[in-house]
């Protein structure tokens, strides 16, 4: 999940937004991995910013949820057009294992990708 | 000869229509009657007559007399705003009830469930899908430590049924700091019914009980729930017991958003990493030219495509891209699992104080979308 793949990846998200494939994009739900080196916090920020640029705007409300031992942070976004995200970057035990498992759904249609 | 005689509440255009075909291919049950309350409308009461009918069986319109009947067990699914009391009746008559999701729609019912099954002793259990194959594959991971000491589950679950992308843009939903009606012809509180198996799931995986929840609802995809002012979409975020915490995603999102039933989900995640269980997994992929998903004409009187019943009166292109390796029914084993319950006297594992407290998480994410803030839990009485 590097900076270059978020980039492709938001390009081709917001490909599918245009081609109006999903209608209004209303929720995000991620679920990442990173690996052990991995900082959650910059993971989370990354998949946040992708949130903002698909729904057009900064969230207004943050919510956060962290385990003890930083295994895992979670954040509950809110739009001010009542858009909502759910990301969750937990670290991964194995250096290989980033991952990303994203589902964007729209009002009439929804996109799923996995790393 | 079965053993057991089943008494059904609650007849077509309810969970009924399932509950009583699995009651029915039960080897060890016969169904005895369709009955509801006295004075139901006579639109339910139609509906009623009509499983009836399709059942064979007789339809008894007063409750009692049918509770005086050769029954052993209770099949209880009428509107959620009457749960409550009709729980209540069949338990204190000394029934065992399988009770459909979520237990009831306020406090005042859920607990009075509760009391009941605990003073009459009868065993009573609500279906959730934590029989599924799926499931129990979650909770064995949990168990063998598989992910370390288990810190987090997200656990999804949206219905891909109904027509989506009918509801005006732009207006964030407000939402109302108490359930109030649930059920109408046309939709119904999608997260109330919905989100009922994400908590559910959450507690039976964690084995914690929730300490508070935050929680965010939305009008995103169909006409009919903003018109009726009830949402259908619902997120939470759970603080739980053991500084576990769990995120619930929950909704109907659409009959074309998802190439099979919707996705559900749970992710685990521990000390030693993540790991995610799906319905749809294993799975065989089939793509050919055969016409794929077509929405069916819209039946007015079930417009998000709830109820097989009307489904059979207009069957859509079946869904066909998506074989998941398990077929089963998981009301099948659920079922299966409570008649074992009766027989051994082992408590179920959603009985009505389980069931109940995952009914009290949801409407305490009512009030926290209303109030826009965490709320804790147990709700306040009276």
């Amino acid at each position: 999940m590097t900076s270059e793949y978020l980039e492709r990846l938001r390009g081709v998200v917001q490909a599918a937004i245009d081609a109006g494939s999903l209608g209004s994009p209303r929720y995000l739900r991620c679920v990442a991995g990173v690996p052990p080196n991995g900082v959650l916090e910059d993971a989370a920020g990354g998949l946040g910013e992708l949130a903002s640029a698909w729904f057009g705007s900064e969230p207004r409300r943050r919510y956060r949820l962290s385990g003890a031992g930083a295994v895992y942070l979670t954040e509950m976004q809110e739009w001010p057009l009542g858009q909502g995200a759910i990301i969750t970057v937990s670290r991964s035990a194995s250096p290989g294992g980033s991952k990303l498992d994203l589902m964007l759904i729209g009002s009439r249609g929804t996109l799923y990708h996995e790393e | 000869m079965a053993e057991y005689g089943v008494l059904l509440v609650g007849g077509s255009r309810t969970h009924q229509e399932s509950h009583a075909r699995v009651f029915a291919a039960h080897p060890k049950c016969r169904l005895v009657a369709v009955t509801d309350e006295e004075g139901v409308s006579e639109y339910r009461a139609e509906l009623d007559r009509r499983l009836a009918r399709e059942h064979g069986i007789p339809y008894v319109a007063d409750l009692d007399e049918a509770l005086r009947m050769d029954v052993q067990i209770v099949s209880s699914t009428p509107e959620v705003e009457r749960r409550g009391r009709v729980a209540v009746r069949c338990m204190e008559a000394g029934k065992h009830v399988y009770l459909d999701k979520p237990l009831a729609g306020t406090l005042a019912d859920v607990d009075g469930i509760v009391d009941a099954a605990d003073r009459t002793g009868v065993t009573a259990q609500m279906f959730t899908t934590i029989c599924s194959e799926w499931a129990q594959a979650a909770r064995r991971a949990v168990r063998s430590g598989r992910v370390g000491e288990l810190r987090a589950v997200h656990v999804e679950n949206l219905f891909a049924k109904g027509r989506a992308g009918t509801v005006p843009d732009g207006a964030a939903r407000r939402e109302k700091e108490r359930v109030g009606r649930v059920t109408f012809v046309e939709a119904k509180r999608e997260m109330f019914d919905v989100s009922i198996y994400c908590v559910t799931l959450a507690h039976w995986l964690t084995g914690q009980r929730v300490e508070t929840v935050y929680c965010q609802t939305g009008n995103y995809f169909h006409a009919q729930h903003a018109r009726l002012d009830v949402e259908d979409f619902g997120a939470m975020a759970l603080r739980m017991t053991g500084g576990v915490t769990a995120t619930i995603v929950s909704g109907r999102f659409g009959a074309a958003s998802h190439p099979q039933n919707g996705p559900q989900r749970i992710v685990l995640i521990g000390t030693e990493g993540a790991l995610t269980f799906d319905a749809y997994r294993p799975r065989v992929e089939v793509y050919n030219d055969d016409p794929d998903f077509t929405h069916p004409p819209l039946h007015l009187m079930d417009p998000m495509a709830m109820w097989a019943s009307t489904a059979a009166e207009n069957p859509p292109v079946p869904k066909r891209r998506w074989a998941a390796f398990e077929q089963a029914d998981p009301m099948m084993s659920d079922v299966a699992a409570f008649i074992e319950c009766i027989e051994t006297g082992r408590r179920p594992e959603i009985d009505p104080q389980t069931a109940a407290a995952s009914t009290e998480v949801i409407l305490a994410g009512y009030a926290s979308a209303a109030r826009k803030e965490e709320v804790a839990l147990p709700l306040p009485r009276g």
